[in-house]
């Protein structure tokens, strides 16, 4: 199963926005996935596939590839957009 | 019997994860789902009030030597830390603030089904430190338990469309359109700087156009920031007091390395704190999500600050900085004035001191960004340390920290005399329903 974290500074506001976006576009699209909240500052060492987060964060993530920044984290069609995206060109879906 | 059961529902642990019990199987979730997602929301309360309870011990030394060596009384500023405490502490509390958390979240929904205003607030720490700010007041002031929560539900409900409202015509500058709004309990405190800010401000200098240093971004780290302000004013009380004064808390540990290690705990403390948190409300946010979704067609969802930091990342860190200048001068003055020093609020500055540069910005452009970062931590401290004046948190649990929500202070002050707050609540509250219908009617026209 798809293991995705969704990140905000504090890991309890935004983040969870973010979660049940992301849980409802997953949905739409079939893909089987477990997903956590939590904060930047310490999700260091957590494993997962793929992380999405807010653009604020971008240069926190500089170096990894795994990385989905939204714009809106309410708006479930950009979230679709761009998670489609990352996991047809991954090969995950 | 009897007491079985009273003991169940005095115990918010219990209250809440019945609420989610309810939410979950309202939304027909699997039986396992549903076992889960209710004990990890009783778990979620029990690791905050563990939490909450590390932030006292580890400040409490803090206090005590701060007041014998400045001759002030000094206290920490986190508005999650007084509330945990108070939960843990009285019972009355604690019960009838989950019945507020869960009633209110229903008054939201009939409020934003029946009047203008369409926010359906969705920040749950926020409504969680609202929950036990208003058991507290009601509390003091002597309602009986009944009283406490039906009152409770109705304001908590009103309150948390109300400050949506207060903010959105700032927001809609910020994001350009209708369809989020901000769900926090440092409204009025922003919205207040971010119009000071505009009225000295120039709108045709954006804050956007500067270059920062990247080295800022390390305070959107909170373990990081909180621990750095934490060891700084650890270390010169410590250092203030001198190793014998010292002595008396750290059972021969060397001072300076006390201090250290009593900044660990507190920020420890917070973390601690932080994943009950998102442990509680990891189940009863999307269940109140999902409940609204289908009762209150067209609403805006009111979200935690950090929804707005994409807009304007330059005014963010312009508002965090200059907070906290605003912060310290406002320690400053407190001491003058009021005899107690609250701490600088880190987490306060950069999230909500972040948001007040943006709403800066976008009133009155560079300089409005820097003005209102300066007036709202400014505001934040000088309103801590007056309402440190008003009310003895420590009588009720929560010894060495005071509030940080600006909203927070002013419910607690309103409501200090419950009738006359009650009165202004419910004003502003019908203020606000028909400026919303007024905009919306001007929307359609146009």
């Amino acid at each position: 199963m798809l293991k995705i974290i969704t990140v905000c500074g504090l890991g309890v506001g935004s983040s969870l926005i973010m979660k049940m976006t992301v849980e409802n576009v997953m949905k739409q699209m079939g893909v089987k996935c477990n997903i956590e909240n939590w904060d930047v500052g310490t999700v260091k060492g957590k494993p997962y596939d793929m992380l999405v987060t807010t653009s604020g964060f971008k240069k926190n993530f500089a170096d990894q590839d795994n990385v989905i920044y939204l714009n809106n984290i309410v708006d479930t069609n950009e979230a679709k957009a761009k998670l489609e995206d990352y996991l047809k060109k991954n090969n995950l879906i | 019997m009897l007491n079985f059961l009273i003991s169940l529902i005095e115990t918010p642990a219990i209250i809440l994860g019945l609420v989610a019990l309810v939410g979950l199987a309202l939304q027909k979730k699997t039986a396992s789902e549903i076992f889960s997602g209710t004990m990890k929301t009783s778990l979620g309360m029990i690791v905050l009030s563990a939490g909450s309870g590390i932030i006292v011990s580890e400040i409490t030394p803090f206090v005590s030597l701060f007041t014998e060596v400045f001759h002030l009384s000094g206290f920490a500023t986190s508005s999650e830390a007084v509330v945990g405490a108070m939960q843990s502490s009285v019972a009355v509390i604690a019960s009838t603030s989950a019945l507020i958390l869960a009633l209110g979240f229903l008054m939201n929904i009939i409020i934003a089904r029946l009047t203008p205003l369409k926010y359906i607030f969705l920040t749950g720490h926020m409504m969680w430190i609202l929950s036990v700010t208003l058991a507290f007041i009601l509390y003091i002031n002597g309602f009986s338990t009944v009283l406490i929560v039906v009152i409770g539900s109705l304001l908590q409900g009103v309150l948390m469309t109300v400050l949506p409202a207060i903010a959105q015509p700032i927001v809609r500058k910020i994001t350009g359109n209708n369809s989020i709004a901000m769900g926090h309990l440092t409204t009025l405190g922003t919205v207040t700087s971010a119009y000071i800010g505009g009225l000295v401000g120039d709108k045709s200098k954006d804050a956007e156009d500067i270059k920062l240093p990247e080295s800022l971004e390390f305070f959107k780290d909170t373990s990081m920031s909180v621990l750095i302000v934490m060891a700084i004013f650890y270390l010169i009380v410590v250092i203030a007091a001198g190793p014998e004064k010292v002595a008396a808390f750290s059972n021969g540990t060397n001072y300076v390395v006390f201090g250290i290690l009593k900044a660990m705990g507190f920020t420890g403390g917070v973390l601690i704190l932080l994943q009950g948190v998102r442990m509680f409300l990891g189940e009863l946010v999307p269940a109140f999500k999902g409940i609204s979704d289908k009762l209150v067609p067209g609403a805006i969802p009111a979200l935690d600050v950090p929804a707005l930091f994409g807009f304007a990342p330059n005014s963010l860190m312009i508002g965090f900085i200059f907070a906290v200048v605003g912060m310290i001068i406002g320690m400053f003055v407190c001491s003058a004035v009021f005899g107690d020093v609250p701490l600088v609020s880190i987490i306060g500055a950069f999230f909500t001191g972040g948001v007040a540069g943006i709403m800066g910005n976008a009133t009155g452009g560079r300089r409005g960004a820097i003005v209102s970062g300066l007036v709202y931590g400014f505001l934040l401290i000088f309103g801590s340390g007056f309402l440190y004046t008003l009310f003895d948190f420590a009588k009720y649990g929560a010894a060495g920290v005071g509030h940080d929500c600006i909203d927070v202070m002013v419910i607690l002050t309103l409501l200090k005399n419950p009738y006359v707050g009650i009165a202004i609540i419910a004003l502003v509250f019908v203020l606000l329903c028909w400026k919303e219908a007024k905009y919306k009617r001007s929307e359609s026209q146009a």
